[in-house]
């Protein structure tokens, strides 16, 4: 009887949880007729809005953009985060805890007061209208959180396995690259997910360094859909089905490995 | 002479770890530390590129006009208000859920994991559109039901009493999936045999819920809280800027989309500098928060 109610509420739950996508997704079927009508009469499905929105609303160069930006964010987060993470957790560092401090500041502060200087650092370098803001952006939010997750991942690793390397005349690098960083391969794979996952749904940096140029990521895109004159229903409905299904994937193959990197995230 | 080799090797071993910390701490310091000192810098100045591209020095003026501004604390305000209610009803229903499932297992234990991780996973902005799909007073479903099922509809969006509380109800959507994982994680590691002996006492399920499960609960119970608050605090602001873009009114403006629109839509970069300033100074007693609480409790 007890086994039952769990289920029961268990089944619920993620009833509750997934309505609103399915939602959205009935939404982006139905015709704009259709849409401002009864929510629940019967109508007949079309794919206009997702034809709509690679024709008129450009989102092939919106994914373009997203991509790419997404991808240098991981090239770049995925090697610097696991070289710290190893160096913070494994070397005797004077003032380690401090440093450890300041990644933890940089990962707590209010992400927008780095609108206005990011914003110069871009103009400096001769970088506006690059992906450059946006990358440097999505960096300053991704990267502080890598190298806590990759630190905490390191000091749960066996110390014996590099000591024994160490002492059969492996340099300390070769140590790395051959034996601590298959050892690291678990960490890194949930950091990967979610520095991709953030980047691809990030929004403050990508409308402020992309809002009026060929460079809009998706989310600024969507943004666009909603304007005072008049609300794009369906292609609204539309590319929010489309730029969830990515993330829909990896939470289905990977929501194992990313509950452990929630838990190492504090 | 073996002191000494040890010594050498331990400073090595020193120098290996800045090596390897060199490069990220060298990228935090060019997206933290510098615009943290050039808000400082340009909270002393009066600049509005819609103007003039010449700054002027002002001293504090800046501090005291934002000061005497009702948007500073309204803004304040209503970000604590989004921090407070959603963390707390994603606190509270988050951990009946996660006393009520814990004892799942297998294949369905997947699909509760899988469900959970998709909205909490979605971007901010999807977190919008699902907002304005379901509470829009246009074409909301919300309101379709409660119109057929007790004839009633609410200005879900559009009342300035309700609009935040909108926003607050999907974001407990999203983020409910973080408070269920990390509970249901924390009870299913209460030792088994503490359990066991419990039941062997005759315990009743509510017992053993106030004095196993939740003592055992309590250092989970404030790190995520603490973190969570923080989190909703500082980040919020692509779910507001797709439901009500701070309105109706000022009712949701929150001090992320204030900051966003001072320095990108105004231009009014002095003023946006200082308000960057506050909102170090507030980081600041955020952080000083989680660490005193994850100190205390682990």
């Amino acid at each position: 009887m007890k086994g039952l109610l769990n289920y029961l509420i268990l089944v619920i739950l993620v009833i509750f949880m997934m309505s609103p996508i399915v939602w959205m997704f009935v939404l982006s079927m139905k015709p704009e007729t259709a849409i401002l009508g009864p929510p629940l009469d019967p109508f007949e499905p079309t794919s206009a809005h997702y034809i709509n929105l690679f024709g008129q609303f450009g989102f092939g160069r919106a994914i373009q953009n997203s991509l790419i930006v997404a991808l240098v964010v991981l090239a770049i987060t995925i090697p610097v985060a696991s070289l710290a993470g190893y160096g913070l957790s494994r070397f005797p560092i004077p003032g380690v805890q401090w440093i450890l401090v300041f990644i933890l500041f940089c990962k707590i502060i209010v992400p927008a007061i780095l609108l206005l200087p990011l914003y110069e650092i871009v103009k400096t370098l001769g970088l506006l209208n690059t992906i450059a803001g946006i990358v440097l952006g999505h960096l300053s939010w991704q990267l502080p959180f890598a190298i806590l997750i990759m630190e905490s991942f390191c000091k749960g690793m066996p110390k014996e396995i590099e000591e024994a390397a160490w002492l059969d005349g492996f340099s300390r690098f070769e140590t790395f690259w051959k034996i601590v960083f298959p050892l690291m391969a678990p960490g890194i794979a949930v950091v990967g997910l979610f520095t991709f996952g953030g980047s691809w749904g990030e929004f403050l940096f990508a409308v402020s360094f992309a809002y009026g140029s060929s460079l809009r990521t998706g989310p600024v895109q969507i943004s666009l859909m909603t304007t005072t004159y008049k609300v794009y229903w369906g292609e609204l409905a539309a590319s929010g089905i489309l730029w969830s299904i990515p993330i829909i994937i990896i939470a289905v193959l990977f929501h194992r490995h990313m509950t452990r990197g929630i838990r190492l995230g504090f | 002479m073996h002191k000494a080799r040890a010594r050498s090797a331990g400073r090595r071993l020193e120098k290996t770890g800045i090596l390897l910390a060199a490069p990220a701490l060298a990228l935090l310091v060019l997206l933290f530390a510098y615009p943290i000192f050039f808000n400082f810098y340009m909270s002393f100045f009066r600049l509005n590129l819609y103007v003039s591209t010449e700054k002027t020095f002002i001293g504090f003026d800046n501090y005291v006009s934002i000061l005497q501004d009702s948007l500073f604390y309204g803004a304040l305000m209503n970000t604590t208000f989004f921090a407070l209610a959603s963390v707390a009803l994603e606190f509270i229903i988050g951990l009946v859920l996660a006393l009520l499932l814990s004892k799942i297992k297998g294949i369905w234990m997947g699909i509760l994991g899988a469900a959970l991780m998709i909205p909490m996973f979605l971007s901010e902005i999807i977190e919008g559109v699902v907002g304005q799909l379901l509470f829009s007073p246009r074409i909301g479903l919300i309101n379709a039901f409660t119109k057929s099922l007790f004839g009633v509809e609410f200005p879900w969006i559009t009342s300035k009493t309700l609009a935040m509380w909108t926003i607050v109800i999907v974001d407990t959507w999203k983020m409910l999936p973080f408070f269920i994982l990390i509970f249901l994680a924390a009870i299913v590691s209460i030792p088994k045999d503490m359990e066991e002996a419990m039941n062997l006492d005759g315990a009743s399920t509510l017992q053993q819920v106030r004095y196993l499960i939740i003592p055992y609960m309590l250092p989970v119970f404030a790190i995520a809280t603490v973190m969570r608050a923080i989190d909703a605090f500082t980040k919020v602001f692509g779910v507001v800027y797709v439901i009500t873009f701070g309105g109706p009114g000022l009712a949701t403006d929150v001090v992320p989309l204030r900051i966003f629109n001072l320095a990108l839509r105004a231009f009014h970069w002095g003023s946006a500098a200082t308000w960057g300033v506050f909102a170090f100074l507030i980081s600041t007693i955020l952080v000083a928060m989680y660490i005193f609480v994850k100190r205390r409790w682990t």
